[in-house]
């Protein structure tokens, strides 16, 4: 096999020497088919290194050190067709075939060397070494495989020329193509085509340097052939163009299957990126997500839901959702929609949430999914309960100006007519001791010109008419005051005395009597009242304190409406009337008013939470929202509103004579 | 002196009445318990006006607020006093813009009483003809400051805060400059300096900050008139030193925003005078200068009346309170109040401080009367620590 290590060195003893010649375009040929060889090869690095197993990494590295191998060794053919001896020369088919065998080890080590994750300087040389004794190999051997009736020698020199060459040009194009490849590193097309075409040239040089290293002799014994039939035969010329349009075949389809990967590879890849996504947005969602099935078993359920049901997702698949999930929505089938429902804790503990059901449609589906949409809504819950103790304190706080307001003004005139009854004492006692002095004069003597004046300015001192007068009313007017200021306090403090949570038989009417009084200075200014409270009114079970609230907000309301409709009036004309009734079992409390009245538009919104038509500042639009929740909610009750917009509004609440007992809905202890 | 009561409530109103029996009987005094009654009855005496009207803010009806607009329109020589029980910080800001005093429910009864009665003496003072013989040489009176004016107005507005009180002013940096001046003087003896408006209000409280915009717009832009012998800055050094002084005197902390006021522009007349009567101002100095006597006593003599008495009139005229004006014109002479006074209040506190720092003692008796001539001492050695 390496018998050409034996035929290094020249010696002109042989023979004659004759000299060949190459046809030029079997030549332009075989640099083409290396060229080619070269880049299909070249491509496959791009393969390995996105080879997601050794395995496919292997088999790239293979099969481009197939293609590579093929490759010199059509172009080691090619050129050998191209070469003309004047004498005949046969190939033993034998070599040819083994001949291969290095260009494609050679190949795959190469390959191996530049497809590494990091490529030094060192990966370099023994990629281009590993080329160049592959070749070289291949070259030699191959030209082992000659039969001819001439002898052939190698020049020492150029033989050891010849492998540098490879080695050489080796080098650089790898270094080329790896320093396109790092420059260019979105286009590996550049990298590609020039390293293809510099490897196309290195192993054509190689192989020309060898030929030329190459001598031939002829013994006497050699046939030659005439100089006319030394042209390159058409035969040789069919044989390398087949060859070289085989390999080619051979190589678009290497080619062909590398993109194919390409794209595979990448479709895949995309959808899985495309699919973890979709998993990481599901499990980071701060709201839970169930799916079922059309029985309502549990399918799935992310962390979130988890944390609802506080159940891990082991123990929630399978499951009915009717055993973890309480709402009207679920009773029959299920609905699509928004809905609230409670979520059921293991230790029987009720999370208030928002629900939104969806049907999946898709067409892939055997089965009836269905994706339950989930939100917590306890932290909601508790600041919706916390906003209502801070309005209970806002209506409070708004009336401590008023009840101050009428305090104020009967103390004033309390400390007045005191101060004057004071005064008024005074004379009183000097005008008296005047007269019991006079009284105790003898009818002997006789009061002095001057003792008499001075009785009589004391006496005109005293304002006797005036003080007669006044003092009782006085004394009158006063205690009157003062029982007001008591009554004002009585009420506040009964206006605000906390129920606790817990229904208590309540007279309505005085609790409404109580609350007018506290609310007094809202609506002095601009209404009077009307009272019409039903004698056979028996007390109603209820949260007094409750109550008492959501009367107080529709009588500031209607004093309100009653101050923008009569504003800048001189007279005041405003009536607010309130009146009690019993109604089978029921009460229901009636409160009128003649002011602005409500347009229909927004009547419907009056009860929504935050809904307001006061300027901003003056407040915060819960009255009438808490009005419906204490009074619907929580006492089973009804309210409505009657309204003509230009002649007043009437609330009427209906209070069940018997307690109703409530669900504790999202009643979240504040 | 004519006084009409207005409140809602009759049983307040005979209080009144039968309280006021006694201690003010010369007093002509009428009722009304609603805010258009009241106002027929102003209309209906013009031959005899009412002195003063003292009313409730909320009635039914017209609410006090709108009957004192009225009646400052119609009958602007009408002193006018609310009588509150409301105590609301803006409606107690609306009502000041619109009375000469504010008084709150339940009111002492000699508080109420003396408090009317002081009104009526300032004002008699301010309308006495020698006055407006004096003004009227005068061919026009400084108007009101107009940023001072501006901020009234806005304050006057149910929801102004610290940024639009801001941007009024900022749009008179010069007006910010001597504000800030005033802010970083030792009345206020800050330990750390206050470097823009908006730190002012919030530190200071938008009431003491309309008094400190009235105070800079009546120095900014006052010139030295040196040929008259007048020196703005020595003029405004003495009165932040007075304003100082008397704060030290009296430190109360409730009445510092009106303490600030009067300190400041105790000697306004003068600035008037300066600025209106050159040649009465000269005059004055220079039978001072002859006579060796006080200015003040020079004015007496050349005027009959004192710059305290001018700057009271131009102070009254702004509409400023009842008890500033009347801080104004008596703190050379605080006895004048006498009768109706005895308690150390604010017009004494700048007497006492304006008299130490021109080097004259004041009145020992006076001092002794109020109850505070022991603090002498004390007094002067706050005036030796004054920097």
């Amino acid at each position: 096999m390496f018998n050409f290590l034996f035929m290094i060195g020249l010696d002109p003893s042989l023979g004659k020497v004759v000299s060949g010649y190459h046809d030029p375009f079997l030549v332009f040929l075989s640099v083409l088919v290396a060229s080619f060889a070269a880049y299909s090869s070249i491509s496959v690095v791009e393969r390995m290194e996105a080879s997601e197993t050794i395995t496919a990494r292997r088999l790239w590295q293979w099969t481009g050190a197939l293609i590579g191998g093929l490759g010199i060794w059509a172009m080691h053919f090619t050129g050998m067709l191209a070469f003309v001896l004047p004498f005949e020369v046969s190939f033993s088919v034998g070599m040819t075939v083994v001949s291969i065998l290095p260009a494609i080890l050679g190949c795959g080590l190469t390959l191996y060397f530049v497809a590494k994750e990091r490529v030094g300087m060192l990966d370099l040389q023994a990629g281009a070494l590993s080329l160049a004794v592959g070749i070289g190999l291949m070259h030699y051997m191959g030209m082992d495989a000659m039969q001819m009736e001439g002898v052939m020698r190698y020049d020492p020199l150029l033989f050891i020329v010849s492998i540098l060459v490879a080695y050489v040009l080796a080098v650089i194009t790898l270094f080329i193509r790896f320093l396109l490849s790092k420059y260019f590193p979105g286009n590996k097309y550049i990298s590609q085509t020039v390293g293809a075409v510099l490897m196309g040239c290195t192993v054509s040089a190689m192989h020309y340097t060898a030929m030329a290293a190459a001598s031939y002799y002829v013994t006497p014994e050699t046939t030659l052939f005439s100089e006319n039939s030394a042209n390159i035969s058409t035969l040789h010329v069919l044989l390398a163009v087949s060859i070289v349009s085989a390999f080619t075949i051979i190589s678009t389809l290497s080619l062909i299957g590398i993109l194919v990967d390409r794209r595979l590879q990448a479709s895949s890849q995309s959808l899985s990126k495309s699919l973890e996504r979709t998993d990481d947005i599901i499990a980071n969602l701060l709201d839970g997500l169930v799916t079922i099935d059309d029985q309502g078993s549990v399918l799935s359920c992310n962390p979130a839901s988890e944390v609802i049901f506080d159940l891990s997702q082991e123990e929630a698949l399978g499951e009915s959702i009717h055993d973890i999930l309480s709402s009207d929505s679920l009773a029959d089938g299920f609905e699509v929609g928004v809905f609230s429902a409670e979520g059921i804790r293991p230790d029987q503990t009720r999370v208030p949430v928002e629900i939104s059901i969806s049907y999946l449609k898709g067409a892939t589906q055997e089965e009836d999914v269905y994706t339950i949409f989930m939100r917590d809504l306890s932290t909601r819950l508790e600041m919706e309960s916390k906003l209502r103790q801070a309005q209970k304190l806002e209506s409070i706080g708004q009336l401590a100006a008023g009840v101050a307001h009428e305090i104020n003004t009967p103390i004033q005139f309390v400390s007045d007519n005191t101060i004057f009854l004071q005064r008024a004492f005074g004379g009183l006692m000097d005008a008296v001791r005047a007269a019991v002095r006079l009284s105790g004069v003898n009818e002997a003597e006789s009061l002095s010109e001057e003792e008499i004046k001075e009785a009589k300015t004391t006496l005109k001192r005293a304002k006797l008419d005036f003080v007669e007068k006044q003092v009782p009313r006085a004394i009158e007017q006063s205690l009157e005051g003062l029982e007001r200021v008591a009554r004002i306090v009585s009420a506040m403090k009964e206006f605000s005395h906390p129920s606790l949570g817990v229904k208590e038989p309540v007279d309505l009417a005085q609790a409404i009597d109580m609350t007018i009084t506290v609310a007094r200075n809202e609506w002095k200014y601009v209404a009077s009242v009307e009272k019409n409270f039903a004698e056979d009114l028996p007390p109603v079970p209820c949260l007094r304190d409750e109550f008492n609230q959501v009367v107080l907000n529709i009588i500031v309301n209607a004093a309100h409406a009653i101050a923008s409709k009569y504003a800048g009036e001189k007279e005041v004309t405003g009536v607010i009337k309130i009146s009690t009734a019993l109604e089978g079992d029921d009460a229901v409390i009636r409160i009128e008013d003649n002011g602005g009245g409500i347009p229909e538009h927004i009547a419907t919104k009056i009860f929504d939470p935050f809904f307001t038509t006061k300027e901003v500042g003056k407040g915060t639009g819960q009255g009438l929202a808490i009005a419906r929740n204490v009074i619907v909610d929580k006492h089973g009750g009804t309210i409505d509103v009657e309204s003509e917009p230009g002649v007043g509004t009437t609330f009427i609440i209906r209070l069940p004579g018997r307690e109703v007992v409530m669900p504790l809905v999202t009643d979240v202890a504040a | 002196m004519k006084v009409l009561f207005v409140d809602d409530e009759e049983h307040l109103l005979e209080g009144l009445q039968r309280m006021l029996f006694h201690s003010a009987s010369d007093w002509d005094i009428e009722t009304a318990t609603s805010g258009q009654a009241a106002l027929e009855l102003i209309r209906g005496e013009i031959a005899e006006p009412f002195d003063i009207v003292v009313s409730d803010m909320r009635m039914p009806g017209m609410d006090g607020a709108t009957l004192l607009k009225h009646v400052h329109e119609e009958q602007p020589g009408i002193i006018r006093i609310i009588l509150s029980g409301y105590s609301e910080e803006q409606s107690t800001i609306r009502a000041s813009l619109l009375a000469h005093q504010i008084l709150a429910k339940p009111c002492d009864a000699d508080l109420l009483r003396s408090t009317i009665q002081r009104a009526w003496t300032t004002r008699s003072k301010i309308t006495a003809p020698k006055i407006l013989e004096a003004v009227g040489d005068i061919t026009t009176l400084p108007t009101v400051p107009s940023v001072y004016s501006e901020l009234k107005h806005a304050l006057s507005d149910a929801e102004f805060g610290v940024e639009d009180v801001g941007a009024i002013l900022e749009r008179d940096p010069a007006l910010c400059i001597k504000m800030l001046q005033f802010v970083n003087s030792s009345f206020f003896g800050r330990p750390v300096p206050i470097t823009n408006i908006r730190q002012a209000v919030i530190h200071l409280g938008i009431d003491m900050v309309k008094n400190l915009v009235l105070t800079a717009e009546v120095f900014v832009g006052q010139a030295n008139q040196k040929e008259l012998g007048f020196d703005i800055d020595a003029f405004q050094t003495h009165a932040i030193r007075t304003a100082t002084l008397a704060r030290r005197i009296l430190p109360c902390k409730s009445q510092a925003d009106d303490l600030f006021l009067v300190g400041l522009i105790h000697d306004i007349g003068k600035l008037l005078m300066v600025a209106a009567l050159p040649d009465k101002y000269q005059e004055c100095r220079a039978l001072a200068a002859q006579e060796n006597i006080s200015q003040t006593e020079a004015e007496k003599i050349v005027l009959d009346l004192t710059h305290a008495e001018l700057g009271g009139y131009l102070l009254d005229l702004w509409g400023l309170p009842m008890p500033i004006v009347e801080a104004v014109i008596n703190h050379h002479e605080p006895q004048r109040l006498l009768p109706d006074k005895n308690k150390f209040e604010i017009v004494d506190a700048i007497y006492v401080a304006d008299r130490l720092l021109g080097g004259c003692p004041p009145d020992l008796n006076y001092l002794e009367e109020l109850g505070v001539l022991d603090q002498m001492d004390t007094w002067t050695r706050l005036l030796g620590e004054l920097d």
